[in-house]
């Protein structure tokens, strides 16, 4: 049984890439959406994942609050929820652990290893 | 010198009580009708002696203060003339029975003026304003011209208008009030012109000694004048106690130690607050005298006092001019003074507060018109209120870090807290505050001054999020760019041939190259900007090392680099982790970078007297003498084909330099050309203190 996960990513290339190296280097079950709304609908029809990848920067509804909505809905406290995020700062990664992000993935990320470094945030 | 200790102290008091009970005793019993009065002399050779020994013993006492100790010693050497004197009479008076006037002892005598004058002009002064001498000068007029007309109207005036004591006897006794006068004036100087503390009470004391000098020559002199004089008068008495209070002042006379402030001569404070009663005392006596004269007239028919009574009218009024002309000239210089800082804190741009401490908490006695615009709030709204009025709600903690600061001592204090306006409004405030404290150092006034720092703290924003937004613009391409050569260079798009791999690879590595530029020039640009606040905790040295090799260790073992490690692991830095590992892996890349295949690569924590100093060695190409400095600077490598060839940003040892100095620490490099090179950099030693009160910035 593939694991399954949710990318939510509003860039087109991005989303592609990261589920390309997902699936086939990894070896993930990827379901991948386009904004955190696509999102929220998939989780309602009662979807279930191992873990969500969310960007962060996004129109309409941003990663953070993406995250809230899900966890108010239907997705269970459980589930890992990691970002994707090209700001670095300290203080950036500080508030979405703060949040209650499980990880962090910095952009841009070597398509190549992405699935081991999702791997050992799932571990630790 | 009251306690036992201290009469064991001071022999000489011991030795006074003594004579003066004995002296006493005798002359309880030299009244007795039929009692040998003229023995009384017999007394005076003992207590000259004792002043002496007492003046010598005071000079010791100020031996590490050299004018305080020619002073003693010239009072001794007046006193020993004194006994010179004393003992001649005694050899005229009773060895040879013949009173003569004058005599040996009149030459003794008269070298005790000139002597103890010597003396008193020796006591040092602080220089003085003209004002000061102009005062003092007066004064001591004052005072020689008031003594001037009781020895002129009980002495010198009678010797001079009634004559018929033969010229040489006329001069001798004219001499010693003479002297008498010379040495008050040069006592009023010694006690009026600034001097050192330590001689306030022995002056006084002295200043007693010669007025009762003073009384007994006039005494003796008159009647000598008339003939009335004969050994073992009463006025003898009088010159027994004079010397009593010389013993006393030479005693009072505390020992003064090297640099002792007390023993140095002190400024008088510029302004007299109050009028010297010094010339109003004169003018009493002048008057007192010249009334004396119209009752008695028969003893002083002449009207020469008048002039004495014209003359100290004249030196008082001189004197209330003279103070009256300096009060007006001080206030004048005061008022100026006053509108000058009137003037700036009115027109200043800066708002400032001028706050009185109530129960320790600052309440604004008056605020400047920039103040009161700055806050919304009228000068007469903001009178008594303390800063919570103005400050923010969420800003109120940097109101109660100043307090505390003021508290622990601090006299300036500066914090950027928000200040609320009275209409709601919120500005940025970057607030200083001077503290004013009393001699107990209590603090009694607040100087606060209130900038609006709102455009640069905006500015600062729009340039953060700037920064951000192109840091995040620029990284989103680059990651689809990243991505999608990851992907074929990996081999997910289908096998490509190996050149196209091998160009693969060239564009991956260089978009790798512009993430870590793109990762430098913001860090640089942050901590440039000291907004990379510091997140200090103590640390072990060797952890530091441990994880930073940890980071490098594939790097190294790619470019086939041992990395050696002498880290002791004891002392501790107090560090942000993040930052210093990121400084480590920093020197560490570039040693690995510049080292040949094989190389060692050394890296060593080794503690100093209050910091730990990094190490890391390369035996690489090493850096030319020249650049030691320079490739801490932004872009700056040694070899201009370095950026291209070794992979690098150019700014690795900028943010590395950043970071150490950020901490407190230095960071330096030494090398000989093809030997290989070496970076420092020291941090802090973690103190208990650190570890007990948490480290923040």
């Amino acid at each position: 049984m593939r694991r399954r996960l949710l990318l939510v990513e509003d860039e087109d290339a991005i989303r592609e890439i990261a589920q390309i190296s997902l699936e086939r280097v990894g070896g993930w079950s990827v379901l991948a959406v386009a904004s955190g709304l696509e999102a929220l609908e998939v989780v309602a029809t009662g979807a279930s994942f191992d873990a969500v990848l969310l960007d962060v920067m996004m129109p309409e509804l941003d990663g953070p609050t993406t995250m809230r909505r899900l966890r108010e809905g239907s997705l269970p406290a459980a589930v890992p929820v990691v970002f994707l995020t090209a700001k670095l700062q300290p203080a950036d990664r500080e508030r979405l652990h703060e949040l209650g992000a499980t990880g962090v993935i910095a952009k841009p990320f070597d398509p190549m290893s992405l699935s081991t470094e999702l791997d050992r945030i799932l571990e630790s | 010198m009251t306690s036992a200790m201290a009469l064991r102290d001071r022999p000489e008091v011991v030795a006074l009580l003594a004579l003066l009970a004995a002296y006493l005793s005798w002359l309880a019993l030299g009244w007795i009708p039929g009692g040998e009065q003229e023995l009384q002399i017999l007394f005076l050779a003992p207590i000259d002696a004792l002043v002496i020994y007492a003046a010598w013993r005071a000079s010791r006492r100020c031996g590490e203060a050299p004018r305080l100790r020619l002073f003693w010693m010239s009072i001794a050497v007046a006193w020993t003339a004194e006994l010179f004197a004393d003992l001649t009479l005694a050899v005229y008076d009773i060895g040879l029975n013949d009173p003569t006037f004058p005599s040996l002892a009149d030459v003794f005598f008269l070298a005790f003026y000139p002597l103890l004058l010597v003396a008193l002009l020796r006591v040092p002064a602080a220089p003085e304003t003209s004002f000061q001498r102009l005062r003092i000068a007066l004064d001591c007029a004052a005072v020689i011209v008031g003594g001037g007309a009781a020895v002129w109207y009980f002495v010198l005036g009678h010797t001079v208008i009634d004559g018929g004591h033969g010229v040489f006897a006329t001069s001798v006794s004219i001499a010693y009030p003479i002297g008498d006068l010379i040495l008050l004036g040069a006592l009023a100087l010694a006690i009026l012109r600034p001097g050192p503390a330590a001689l306030r009470i022995p002056l006084r004391l002295i200043a007693l000694g010669l007025v009762t000098l003073i009384v007994a020559d006039m005494v003796y002199g008159y009647a000598q004048l008339h003939g009335e004089y004969s050994p073992g008068d009463p006025v003898d008495t009088l010159y027994v106690l004079m010397a009593v209070p010389f013993v006393l002042a030479a005693v009072a006379q505390r020992r003064l130690r090297s640099g002792d402030p007390e023993g140095e001569a002190r400024g008088a404070p510029a302004v007299s607050s109050r009028a010297s009663p010094l010339p109003l005392l004169g003018l009493a006596i002048g008057f007192g005298i010249l009334l004396g004269t119209q009752w008695q007239d028969k003893f002083f028919p002449d009207l020469s006092l008048l002039f004495f009574a014209i003359a100290l009218a004249g030196l008082t009024a001189a004197r209330q001019y003279a103070d009256q002309r300096e009060r007006a000239l001080t206030e004048a210089a005061l008022r100026e003074s006053e509108q000058r800082f009137r003037a700036i804190f009115d027109h200043a741009g800066v708002g400032i507060a001028y706050s009185a401490f109530e129960n320790g908490v600052p309440r604004i006695v008056e605020a400047n018109e920039a103040f009161s615009r700055m806050v919304g709030y009228s000068r007469q709204e903001l009178r008594g209120e303390d800063f919570s009025l103005i400050t923010h709600p969420d800003d109120l903690s940097d109101l109660a870090e100043m307090g505390q600061e003021v508290a622990l001592g601090q006299d300036s204090i500066a914090r950027e807290p928000r200040c609320l306006r009275k209409d709601g409004s919120t500005m940025w405030g970057s607030l200083t505050v001077s503290v004013l404290r009393d001699e107990a150092g209590v603090p009694r006034y607040a100087i606060g001054m209130l900038e609006d720092i709102t455009r640069r703290k905006t500015a600062e924003r729009v340039k953060d999020e700037f920064v951000s937004m192109v840091g995040h613009e620029l990284r989103t391409p680059l990651t689809s760019i990243r991505g999608s050569l990851g992907l074929l260079e990996g081999g997910m798009m289908g096998v490509l041939s190996e050149e196209a791999t091998e160009m693969l690879g060239t564009a991956v590595s260089n978009a790798d190259r512009l993430v870590r530029l793109i990762n430098d020039i913001l860090d640089v640009e942050r901590i440039d900007a000291g907004r990379a606040d510091l997140d200090l905790s103590p640390v072990p040295a060797a952890e530091l090392v441990r994880q930073s090799i940890q980071v490098l260790d594939a790097v190294a073992g790619e470019a086939g680099v041992t990395i050696q490690v002498e880290a002791d692991g004891g002392p501790t830095v107090l560090a942000d982790e993040d930052r210093i590992v990121q400084t480590l892996t920093n020197l560490i890349g570039n040693a690995i970078k510049f080292s040949e295949r094989g190389g060692t690569i050394t890296v060593g924590a080794m503690p100093g007297p209050d910091h730990v100093v990094f190490t890391v060695h390369d035996a690489g190409r090493g850096i030319p003498a020249d650049r030691l400095e320079s490739v801490f600077d932004r872009f700056s490598q040694v070899d201009a084909s370095d950026a291209r060839e070794r992979g690098g940003t150019g700014l690795g040892l900028a943010i590395a330099r950043g970071i150490v100095e950020q901490h407190g620490g230095r960071i330096w490099a030494e090398s000989t050309v093809g030997r290989g090179a070496t970076f420092r950099f020291t941090l802090p030693i973690s103190t208990d203190l650190d570890r007990n009160g948490g480290g923040g910035e």
